[in-house]
């Protein structure tokens, strides 16, 4: 039973006197993650309900490795129920085992490193060939509308998923209609355009599998659909596929971009020695994280390096904070990208793990060297240039990153 | 503690020790050696701590798992006969001496 506030040790109490899904966190996480990566596990509140909250690095990894304390599953009444992109299905970021390592393993042969540095040509032809239009038009551009969103929505749909073309509206539409439900209240009915994407797309995946058993084909979806899935399993694999891969690869490049743009003599290093690049993106990866936050539950009571935690008790773990952990990363809030920092939080850790990084990695890569080489004079619209912040609650995603390229 | 003979993909050697029940991954993330890169953090999820164990040895563990089985067919460097995914090795006293090879690519 988890106690009321008033029970709980005040000197392990953290008050946030900011919204952690907010605008502040997200235009400048650092100034929080600075703090927060030296600081042991401690209580906060969101929402009205008590978090156990981790920051340091070891405690972030632990919270995400742990599977005999720690569950992956949502508990209903804990202020998170919400935030419900799928509509209630069984998407395999909230399942445990054994149903997480089913899902799972219908997944992995589209992700394995060796299917993606087969692709590796197509990611550099694909590249180049945005920078060729890019080079044709005048000196303004938008990174996200122009490049990320583009060559994320392509690498995806095209290159992995291999979705005929003329049915990527489908999987768009509902990806964008996901931020419609971000900021429900707890109980409001979902909005019509919301649902009406939902049905299109669930009604598309009906039709897919029927049409695969009847003709199977040897590609991605085929190797996912070779096995007993049911209809809410394959939408929810597709989507979690395409919404976690388009909006996390585009706000990746777009982070990239701008950070390279505030940072003038780094994109200047890369430029002359390219074999960075990997280092590089590492780099942007730890200081500019996507996700500021990843929640789980505990799945019974325990002490968290000296913090109880009861059962069912919601554990907010800052995959940001940790990149910042001084430990691990001397000066954090430096950008080096000759660090070549290891361990990174940004994907998580232990079953969990991303399965698409092995995508997003090079597709980061590919896209900020291509943009950076063909373009000497990038920079910023202005020095001063601060984007629009969107993204899910958690993340920190630029709407926009403005820059010149002549 | 046992030693474990590492050889770099740039042909260099390594000798490391370590405690017997850790695995060959911690022996090499203890140790610093480069290539192994484990990126999940060692639950048989990403395919990236790739070794060939030599072939005295590779007898010596329990057979890979179905997760590791999926995990090695997609290996960024070849699949060869001792190929297994270092976080799922564990070292036991009578392995003193193993020898293991770091591939040259891991994603």
């Amino acid at each position: 039973m988890i106690p009321d506030l008033k029970q709980l040790d005040p000197a392990k109490f953290e008050h946030l006197d900011f919204d952690m899904y907010g605008q502040a966190i997200k235009s400048d996480p650092s100034k929080y993650f600075l703090k927060w990566a030296q600081q042991p596990p401690r209580y906060i509140r969101q929402d009205g309900h008590i978090h156990a909250f981790a920051t340091r690095h070891k405690d972030v990894k632990f919270g995400l490795m742990n599977q005999e304390f720690i569950s992956a599953v949502p508990v209903p009444g804990t202020g998170l129920d919400n935030i419900d992109y799928f509509n209630g299905l069984p998407i395999i970021v909230e399942v445990d085992p054994p149903q997480h390592t089913r899902l799972r393993r219908l997944m992995q042969p589209a992700f394995t490193p060796r299917r993606v540095a087969e692709a590796q040509a197509g990611l550099n032809a694909l590249a180049h060939q945005m920078m060729d239009q890019l080079e044709a038009r005048g000196s303004d551009i938008d990174v996200m509308a122009d490049v990320a969103i583009p060559f994320a929505v392509t690498v995806l749909l095209g290159h992995f998923l291999a979705v005929p073309q003329q049915d990527w509206p489908l999987f768009l539409h509902y990806s964008h209609s996901m931020s419609l439900v971000g900021n429900l209240k707890a109980g409001e009915p979902k909005p019509k355009e919301y649902m009406d994407a939902y049905n299109a797309m669930y009604a598309y995946c009906e039709k897919l599998i029927e049409q695969r058993r009847v003709e199977p084909k040897d590609d991605l979806i085929g190797s996912i659909i070779d096995s007993d899935i049911t209809t809410e399993e394959l939408f929810a694999t597709l989507m979690v596929l395409l919404t976690g891969g388009i909006g996390t690869i585009s706000a990746t490049i777009g982070l990239a971009a701008l950070r390279f743009g505030r940072h003038p003599d780094q994109m200047e290093l890369l430029r002359s020695d390219p074999s960075l690049i990997n280092s590089a993106i590492e780099e942007v990866l730890r200081i500019d994280c996507l996700g500021n936050f990843r929640h789980r539950w505990a799945k019974k009571d325990f002490e968290f390096e000296g913090l109880q935690v009861w059962k069912g008790m919601p554990i907010a773990l800052s995959l940001g904070a940790a990149n910042y952990d001084p430990e691990l990363y001397p000066n954090p809030e430096k950008f080096d990208i000759r660090r070549a920092p290891t361990d990174v939080s940004s994907f998580g850790y232990g079953i969990h793990f991303c399965i698409g990084q092995a995508i997003a990695r090079p597709s980061v890569r590919t896209a900020t060297l291509a943009l950076i080489q063909r373009f000497p004079a990038l920079r910023l619209a202005t020095p001063d240039f601060e984007p629009l912040w969107g993204g899910l609650p958690t993340e920190r995603s630029p709407v926009n990153v403005n820059m010149k390229i002549k | 503690m046992l030693t474990v003979n590492f050889i770099l993909a740039d042909g260099s050697k390594r000798a490391v020790q370590i405690a017997p029940g850790r695995t060959v991954k911690e022996a090499a993330e203890d140790n610093l050696i480069p290539g192994v890169l484990a990126l999940c953090g060692g639950t048989c999820t990403c395919g990236t701590c790739h070794v060939y164990v030599g072939d005295a040895w590779v007898e010596r563990f329990a057979k890979p798992s179905i997760d590791e089985e999926g995990l090695l067919e997609g290996t960024a460097a070849e699949r060869r006969e001792g190929s297994r995914l270092s976080c799922q090795l564990p070292l036991t006293e009578d392995m003193d001496g193993i020898t293991v090879t770091v591939p040259d690519q891991q994603q």
